[in-house]
């Protein structure tokens, strides 16, 4: 790809962009949020029509108008967020769309899915449907069906996500022997670690151009931060570097970590024998007893899906209490409507934030404002203020950085990681009492990460009660000041500062132990 | 009934128009487009009948125009028609579908016309608001009913307010021939409301009953709360995104509740409107068509409460000018119903014509 230029109205998401793509490697894209490496694999992907710039595969230049003209050259890319859910089984969704199924067609697609899968070890039951399962497992299927077409270059947009640490390990495995058949694969991704891991080229983009192409072996984790952050190696992009690329865990205190300000001893959020369902109306959450003072970050480690949504959506009063009291600086909430638990402080940063974060239609002031349209600030003569509020959003968009075309932009056309800052943004603007975060930085690149973490002490050192949920260790042990682990609904152990051990840890969150909390 | 928002391919948006000016003409393009079509497919239709369709179009656009009479008429269907249509948007709004105007304006007017003509001896200062107040209250207990299922059960709202339609007739059936029946009025109706229950007409004669001011006043009212204050935003998110909403303290399920029981207020208003201002009775076949209109006005203008009287007047001089039509041209009036659902279709297809147009050029 050379010479890719794309806008969208006033917005320049690609500015004379270029990409070289080698046969049988993995090819990191890396950049800040907004950087354009979506839309640049949207343009391959024949979804996005550039404005000018040209596409050449083996040499030859190619039009790629759609989705189909792209499976029809070999193209195939799994989006940032899994597009089907359906009832239908695994083997439909990947034949769906294909040429030449016929009777018995489906038959013979399930044995060479089997075959496939078997070979790339990207294990599915093509008779399962596809909206009962896993994150990880849909994402298999689309990789299938990717590969079921016959796709000699597989775009992955950040693809880990929403994947738990061993799938992560799954997923690389799987990449290795993708591109030992000369299929080439296109790693989009925010973790440093992650990039170094798997890729053998890394390009680095920001501001709509490709900025730099570096090999693996040629780059070390604190000079790809520091590409990545676009500032020189300082050591604060080392720091960074260092927290989410290279284990922090196990050498005590991380740098950058200082530990809270004493934390007062009086705890503003009590939870005493909480009991959550799921939302089969299975419980998921049997009795967890958690404290957290002023001042105090509480880390909730885990594997995904044992019980941290629920978890989640009952302390921010969205899920109902089927048991057990959660009471914020004294007052027990447990039952009331979500609003009486904002009014008492409460904030919440929801895990999918495309679902539950934000309206998608409704512009970014709308977004900005949900949540405090009834708060007396923004209230003249009983009438919302809109001047006041769009006021307020335009401090907020500059605050927080949100790239964004303007305040009336909707929502739902920004950036995977300008709708998480979004979403913060409206969260810490509340100066909450108790914040709840579910795995705030995924999809985050290094600066806005770096600024999430800034913005976590801020509050902690205002005296909010922070509980973080988060998969990722590195991430707790550099935020949190105590962690407990969550297994099958359960606190199975507690860690304090300066004792995080990442195999402890580990060897808990997957519950091969417990211990008496 | 809300459906869930599903996050699909990204969503590509049109390249932004270079000039303000540029931005209206393109949204005002699929109207024009789908008002030209509606008329060209409509006449060829006429022309097939073997009627004139130069001389039914120039009837339909002009009798409300030509006369005080029509023009007079135009307004006074203007009224239910503007009623209807905002309590069918709404509750879309929160994506809940009230089908049961009809229903809502029926018994509206059975309340109004029993008050009516039970108090019948008070004077118009109490006796008119009493009956419009009366209308209000039987359309908000009707849709409440569906709003109740709705918000307990969870009983499909669409359902149960078509359905309550079918009981609204037999209400009205049982006030007009048993309770306050008329024989002398030909049709099944009920006897005329007192004096004091009748609106006093505004211009003329012919003049349009003063209801016209209270319509018009609900509109704005509408858009006031519906823009500029928390209740409307909070309509709007929960319609937008119901979960994110619910996340951020709004309670969904009240505002849907709460939505279809204002649509039901403004469809018993309508009633009473017809009662004291048009029929001075309630009687058998009074909804007309307003349901199936009111949904199309509402459609048209896209859920707009701006939009809705604009369109409404619009679907008003179409109504006003298809009798005229049937009775000089003699094009069946049916006919205009036709021509609305045609501009309906076509403004819908637009929609996805302009979404593929969009995508492409993306
Ligand atoms: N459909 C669209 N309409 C309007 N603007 C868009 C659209 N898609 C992308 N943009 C804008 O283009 C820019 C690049 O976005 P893109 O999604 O490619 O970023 P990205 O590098 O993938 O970022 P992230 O890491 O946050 O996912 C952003 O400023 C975004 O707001
Ligand atoms: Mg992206």
């Amino acid at each position: 790809m050379s010479g890719v230029s794309k806008s969208f109205g006033p917005v320049r998401a690609l500015v004379d962009a270029d990409l070289e793509l080698a046969g049988g490697e993995v090819h990191g894209l890396v950049g800040g949020n907004g950087a354009g490496k979506t839309t640049l694999m949207n343009v391959l992907y024949g979804l996005y029509r550039p404005d000018s710039g040209e596409i050449r595969v083996d040499g030859r230049e190619v039009h790629v108008r759609s989705p189909r003209d792209a499976i029809d050259l070999g193209i195939g890319m799994v989006h940032q967020h899994l597009l089907q859910v359906s009832t239908y089984s695994v083997v439909e969704n990947v034949v769906l769309g294909t040429k030449g199924g016929g009777t018995g067609g489906l038959r013979a697609a399930a044995r060479r899915i089997g075959e496939l899968s078997d070979r790339f070890g990207l294990a599915v039951d093509p008779r399962a449907r596809t909206d009962r399962l896993s994150v990880g497992a849909r994402q298999r299927v689309e990789i299938l069906k990717v590969l079921y077409r016959g796709a000699r270059v597989l775009v992955l947009d950040e693809p880990t996500t929403n994947l738990t640490p061993q799938e992560v390990d799954g997923l690389f495995a799987s990449l290795r022997e993708i591109v030992a058949e000369a299929t080439s694969v296109v790693f989009i991704s925010h973790k440093v670690r992650e990039v170094l891991a798997i890729c053998d080229r890394i390009s680095v983009m920001r501001d709509g151009r490709r900025l730099t192409t570096v090999e693996r072996s040629a780059t070390d984790a604190t000079g790809l931060a520091s590409l990545m952050v676009g500032e020189p190696a300082t050591e604060q992009s080392s720091d960074v570097a260092a927290a989410l690329g290279l284990g922090a865990v196990g050498g005590g205190a991380a740098p950058g970590a200082e530990p809270a300000p004493e934390a007062s001893a009086a705890a503003r959020l009590t939870v005493a024998g909480l009991v959550v369902h799921n939302d089969q109306g299975v419980p998921a959450v049997h009795g967890v007893d958690l404290a957290v003072g002023a001042g105090e970050v509480l880390g909730v480690a885990g594997v995904a899906g044992n019980g941290q949504v629920e978890l989640a959506e009952a302390l921010a009063g969205v899920r109902r209490v089927h048991g057990g009291a959660v009471s914020v600086d004294g007052a027990d909430l447990a039952g009331g409507p979500t609003c009486r638990w904002l009014d008492a402080g409460v904030a919440y940063v929801p895990e999918d934030r495309h679902r539950d974060g934000i309206l998608g239609a409704a512009s970014v002031t709308e977004n900005l404002l949900l949540g405090s349209q009834r708060s007396g600030s923004y209230r003249r003569a009983g009438l919302l203020d809109w001047r006041r509020v769009r006021e307020h959003a335009r401090t907020t968009i500059d605050r927080y950085e949100i790239k964004t075309p303007g305040p009336d932009a909707p929502a739902g056309n920004l950036s995977g990681g300008n709708i998480q800052r979004l979403v913060l943004a409206r969260a810490f603007e509340r100066q909450p009492a108790v914040l709840v975060l579910q795995n705030p930085t995924r999809g985050l690149d290094l600066r806005s990460t770096r600024f999430v973490y800034d913005r976590v002490h801020e509050a902690r050192d205002r005296g909010c009660a922070v509980v973080l949920i988060s998969e990722d260790l590195d991430e707790l042990s550099l935020l949190a000041d105590r962690i407990v682990v969550l297994y099958s609904g359960r606190v199975v152990g507690e860690r304090s500062r300066g004792d995080y051990d990442a195999y402890a840890l580990g060897r808990l969150m997957a519950g091969v132990v417990q211990e008496g909390s | 009934m809300s459906a869930a928002p599903v996050l699909s391919e990204p969503e590509a948006g049109a390249p932004a128009p270079r000039s303000r000016a540029a931005r209206v003409l393109r949204g005002a393009l699929p109207y024009v487009l789908a008002l030209v079509l509606a008329f060209v497919v409509a006449g060829i239709v006429i022309a097939a009948l073997g009627y004139d369709p130069v001389e039914a179009f120039r009837t339909i656009l002009t009798t409300s125009f030509r006369t005080d009479f029509g023009f007079t008429e135009t307004l006074t269907k203007w009224v239910p028609l503007t009623l209807l249509a905002l309590g069918f948007t709404i509750p879309l709004a929160v994506g809940r579908f009230n089908i049961g105007g009809e229903g809502q304006l029926l018994v509206g007017a059975t309340a109004a016309a029993g008050v009516g003509i039970v108090y019948a001896e008070l004077p118009t200062g109490v006796l008119l608001p009493l009956v419009l107040v009366a209308g209000v209250l039987a359309g908000v207990v009707w849709a409440g009913i569906a709003a109740f299922l709705m918000g307990r059960f969870g009983v499909n709202e669409i359902l149960s307010t078509v359905l309550l339609n079918f009981v609204s007739f037999q209400v009205l059936d049982y006030a007009a021939t048993e309770v306050w029946s008329d024989p002398a009025a030909g049709v099944a109706a009920t006897q005329r409301v007192g004096e004091g229950a009748v609106l006093p007409d505004i211009g003329g004669p012919p003049g349009v009953h003063a209801g016209i001011l209270l319509a018009a006043l609900v509109t704005l009212a509408t858009i006031v709360v519906t823009r500029r204050t928390a209740a409307g935003f909070e309509l709007r998110a929960a319609g937008t995104n119901p979960r994110a909403a619910g996340i951020n303290g709004i309670r969904v399920e009240r505002v849907a509740v709460v939505a279809l029981v204002i649509g039901g207020a403004l469809g018993g208003l309508a009633g009473a409107l017809e009662v004291s201002g048009v029929h001075g009775r309630a009687l058998e076949g009074m909804q007309a068509n307003f349901l199936l209109l009111g949904i199309i006005i509402g459609l048209i203008a896209r859920g707009s409460a701006v939009w809705v009287p604009v369109v409404a007047f619009g679907i008003a001089v179409l109504e006003v000018g298809a009798s005229s039509m049937q009775r000089t041209v003699g094009v069946p009036a049916e006919m205009v119903l036709i021509i609305e659902a045609l501009i309906l279709i076509f403004l819908l297809l637009s929609d996805v014509i302009a979404g593929r147009l969009a995508r492409r050029a993306a």
